[in-house]
């Protein structure tokens, strides 16, 4: 990288394995591929991230401000498709856990390295016909991200191409969930057993067989919807006896425990950071290893929820939404514990802190919103308004995107061998929790107040609140590019940041920053007790 | 090496393998004709699992492969049972469309 | 737990393959799982229907397509335990009966299928647009699963052909046959699937 700065090690991955463009199109280095993922995740999130300020811009006002509603229509879904499956769901797996879950092991690299690589190409793939439904075709698809039958069905926009994208984003996901799973069940470094690992690995595991056993189902489901398009008959048309909301059944089989492939990695991070700048082991860790499985189970049994007013039977609605609570039991232990470890903490206040502890603040209204969505009465009034979007932004922007951050911001030293500047990355942090809350807190009482999601029109009564929501989102993004020049600054031009500047202990610090090739200089063996005295 | 276990089946018992799972098919044959009326998919399913547990225990090893993929086939099972009963508790449920 | 680092620079872990491939095969299962759920619910809403529909399909093609299915199976489980016992022809011979019975079960489907695509039974055929509801599901179904089993049987037997090339240039042996091994596994998993497909399709009556 830079020649001005000798203090790094030389025999960094920079360094080793080839210099150039093609060297890293063609790596097999799980940190190299980590990187790769990163890049392109955060070209995909600022051209969503600008998707939504323009959607913000136009409910500044009611009518029309700056698109057509047809547009508005393309323009949230394309928002949904980008977040949804080019950020959130490889974001925290693909970046962090590529380059950090063999090195949490003391491992070399993941099971199946090339593997690793195809996973990466596949996404650059599907993500590139995503992008294409813009220029190719009758437009980008309108129906939402979650292609609705028969909506999805009948619309003369390009859905099939899209959903075709998702399909093969899916894929994906599954190799990269394969990859880990085997690489944790083999790869630990000798004497590491399995109540030894660092809870981000756990987080992962649990992850990882989510992303196995429930990506297919929508796989085969986009592909029913692809088969309905092109022969113009199909599964989910009522006049061959099939059923719309069988669709549905399906979608959310996939998507609801998709919700904890994006959330549970956050989650481990969390554990990972909290014991670090508390310097108290962590309290609970078996509650929170089991948690991490307990989510993972249990998110299968509640995708009902996203359906109560679909016209499902009452006996279901029941018994997903009795389901649905049992979710947050495993959550609050998390959070308990978390809390547990900081209480007596000498708790040092550096901004991975303060995002983890961000990541609580906003999972916790996030979480809290989330049981007023899942009681039958109230969700039949707030279903479909803006108070869903407000809930899932606070889970998935202020629990993922805040854990990303939160990752982000502890690794990088490991990962560049140098150091952002605090002060700027603690300013930053505070703008952008300050924006996120202005953004997305009216939307609750918006949507108590009954201002439907997806409007891009909308009553005079709602602008209050509506400008102040826009308003937020300018300040929003104000913080996250003072955060992401404050990053590449630091990568660019920071100070060498030393092999462990946290004083952490885990597995990852041992090595040098960054770490060489195959990330440790000698086969490491794990030292008992990490967590447990 | 550890890896290549030997343990293995020998082709006779391979070949008496096959021969069962030739009988079961002709059995779920017959049985189809046979009016069991409701228990009929329940028969056809249950003989089906029988082959399919046959094939993962002796062709597919599980016999002498470590517990863990076991264990990892199971909760496959379960968590796609679990599909299918919760999907019931709608469609089961619904009051039919008069 | 530990592995034995060997003094190769490349470590090779033939637990780790099996893992990896059983892993793919788990999201196999679901993938054909969602298209069960769609069968169990619509057979559910449509019972007479799928019961009228599938007096079109032939019980005695259905059946002989799974006794050379099963066969397969037993062919390529041979092979392995004849590789194990480093008898590499005969694992060769082995898995070219299995390639020949696949090849004979698809001939099966293509007589099968043309006959039902000359009855108009495909999708958006006028003939399947004239059916009461419910029979038209089945027929899509049908289409829909047996096409993706058949598209998995050409995807297995492609694994097989890569298995018996490297067997020729002796990359697989006696003391590394996990690729075997893995489409074996691959080969079972197809087995499986039409152990299920079998009665769903043809024997209901």
């Amino acid at each position: 990288m830079s020649t001005e700065q000798t203090a790094l090690p030389a025999d960094n991955f920079f360094n080793q394995g080839g210099k150039g463009l093609m060297s890293w199109l063609t790596t097999t280095d799980h940190k190299r591929i980590g990187l790769l993922y990163m890049y392109s995740i955060a070209i995909f999130f600022s051209v969503a991230v600008i998707l939504g300020l323009l959607m913000r811009l136009e409910l500044i006002a009611p009518g029309k401000t700056i698109m057509e509603a047809s547009t508005y229509n393309k323009t949230f879904t394309l928002h949904g498709v980008i977040m949804i499956f080019l950020f959130i769901i490889p974001g925290i797996p693909a970046v962090f856990g590529n380059f950090f879950v063999p090195l949490l092991m003391g491992a070399d690299d993941v099971a199946f390295p090339r593997l690793n690589l195809m996973s990466w190409y596949l996404y650059i793939i599907g993500a590139a016909i995503a992008l294409s439904t813009l220029v190719f075709g009758e437009g980008s698809a309108d129906t939402g991200w979650t292609f609705y039958a028969p909506y999805s069905v009948k619309t003369g926009t390009n859905v099939s191409t899209s959903v075709f994208a998702a399909f093969v984003l899916g894929f994906s996901s599954i190799l990269t969930g394969l990859n880990f799973l085997t690489t944790i069940h083999r790869m630990r470094a000798p004497g590491m057993g399995w109540f030894d690992m660092p809870l981000y690995l756990w987080s992962t595991y649990a992850t990882s067989w989510i992303q196995i056993l429930a990506t297919p189902i929508i796989g085969i489901t986009l592909l029913m919807i692809i088969a309905e398009r092109a022969l113009g008959v199909g599964l989910f048309d009522p006049s061959l006896g099939g059923d719309p909301i069988l669709y549905q059944h399906l979608f959310w089989i996939y998507s609801h425990p998709a919700v904890y492939i994006m959330i549970l990695p956050a989650m481990g991070v969390v554990s990972e950071i909290i014991p670090v700048f508390s310097r108290r082991r962590m309290f609970g860790y078996k509650a929170i290893a089991f948690s991490s499985l307990a989510i993972a189970f249990v998110g299968y049994l509640v995708w009902g929820h996203h359906m109560f007013t679909s016209g499902m039977s009452g006996p279901a609605r029941i018994i997903f939404s009795i389901l649905t609570f049992l979710v947050a039991i495993p959550s609050a232990i998390k959070v308990f514990n978390w809390l547990a470890t900081l209480n007596k903490g000498s708790i040092d206040l550096q901004p991975p802190l303060l995002y983890s502890l961000g990541f609580i603040f906003l999972f916790l209204i996030g979480g809290l919103t989330g049981l007023v969505n899942g009681a039958l009465a109230t969700n039949t009034h707030i279903h479909d308004t803006a108070f869903i979007v407000g809930h899932f932004h606070y889970v998935m922007f202020g629990g993922t995107g805040f854990g990303f951050f939160a990752a982000m911001h502890y690794w990088f030293p490991k990962m560049y061998g140098r150091m952002y500047n605090i002060k700027r990355a603690t300013r930053a942090f505070w703008v952008t929790f300050i924006g996120f809350n202005i953004l997305y807190f009216p939307m609750f009482i918006l949507g108590l107040e009954g201002m439907p999601r997806r409007y891009y029109d909308y009553l005079p009564e709602f602008q209050g609140w509506q400008v102040v929501s826009t308003v937020g989102s300018w300040i929003l993004v104000t913080g996250l590019i003072m955060m992401f020049v404050n990053i590449i600054r630091g990568a660019r031009k920071g100070k060498p940041a030393g092999d462990d500047p946290w004083n952490g202990y885990t597995m990852e610090w041992e090595t040098s920053s960054p770490p060489p090739l195959e990330n440790f200089h000698q086969a490491p063996v794990f030292k008992k007790p990490t967590y447990e005295d | 090496m550890e890896n290549n276990h030997s343990h293995s089946i020998s082709d006779k018992t391979y070949i008496f393998i096959w021969v069962s799972l030739l009988i079961l098919t002709f059995l779920s044959v017959e049985a189809s004709f046979v009016h069991f009326r409701a228990f009929a998919v329940g028969v056809a399913l249950f003989i089906a699992t029988a082959k399919a547990f046959i094939v993962a225990y002796y062709f597919m090893h599980l016999k002498f492969d470590s517990k863990i993929i076991g264990i990892m086939v199971l909760v496959t099972g379960i968590v796609f049972l679990t599909f299918i009963i919760l999907t019931f508790f709608d469609y089961g449920f619904r009051e039919p469309i008069v | 737990m530990n592995e034995t680092i060997t003094s190769h620079a490349v470590h090779r872990d033939d637990e780790a393959s099996k893992i990896g491939m059983w892993l793919f095969l788990f999201t196999e299962l679901l993938l054909f799982g969602g298209l069960f759920l769609v069968y169990t619910i619509y057979r559910h809403l449509n019972s007479a229907a799928f019961a009228n529909a599938a007096g079109e399909l032939s019980v005695l093609f259905g059946t002989i397509n799974t006794i050379v299915l099963i066969t397969s199976s037993l062919t390529i489980a041979l092979s392995i335990s004849a590789i194990k016992n480093n008898n590499a022809k005969r694992a060769k011979i082995m898995l070219w009966l299995t390639l020949i019975f696949a090849l004979i079960f698809m001939i099966n489907k293509y007589f099968e299928w043309s006959a039902k695509i000359h009855h108009g039974l495909f999708p958006g055929m006028e003939h399947f647009m004239s059916l009461p509801p419910g029979e038209g599901l089945f027929f899509l179904l049908y289409f829909f699963m047996t096409g993706l089993h058949a598209f998995h049987i050409i995807a297995g037997s492609i694994f097989i052909a890569v298995v018996i090339a490297q067997l020729n240039k002796s990359k697989i042996t006696q003391d590394d046959y996990v690729l075997q091994e893995n489409a074996g596994l691959y080969w079972h998993l197809v087995d499986v699937i039409w152990i299920y497909l079998f009665p769903l399709f043809y024997l209901i009556h």
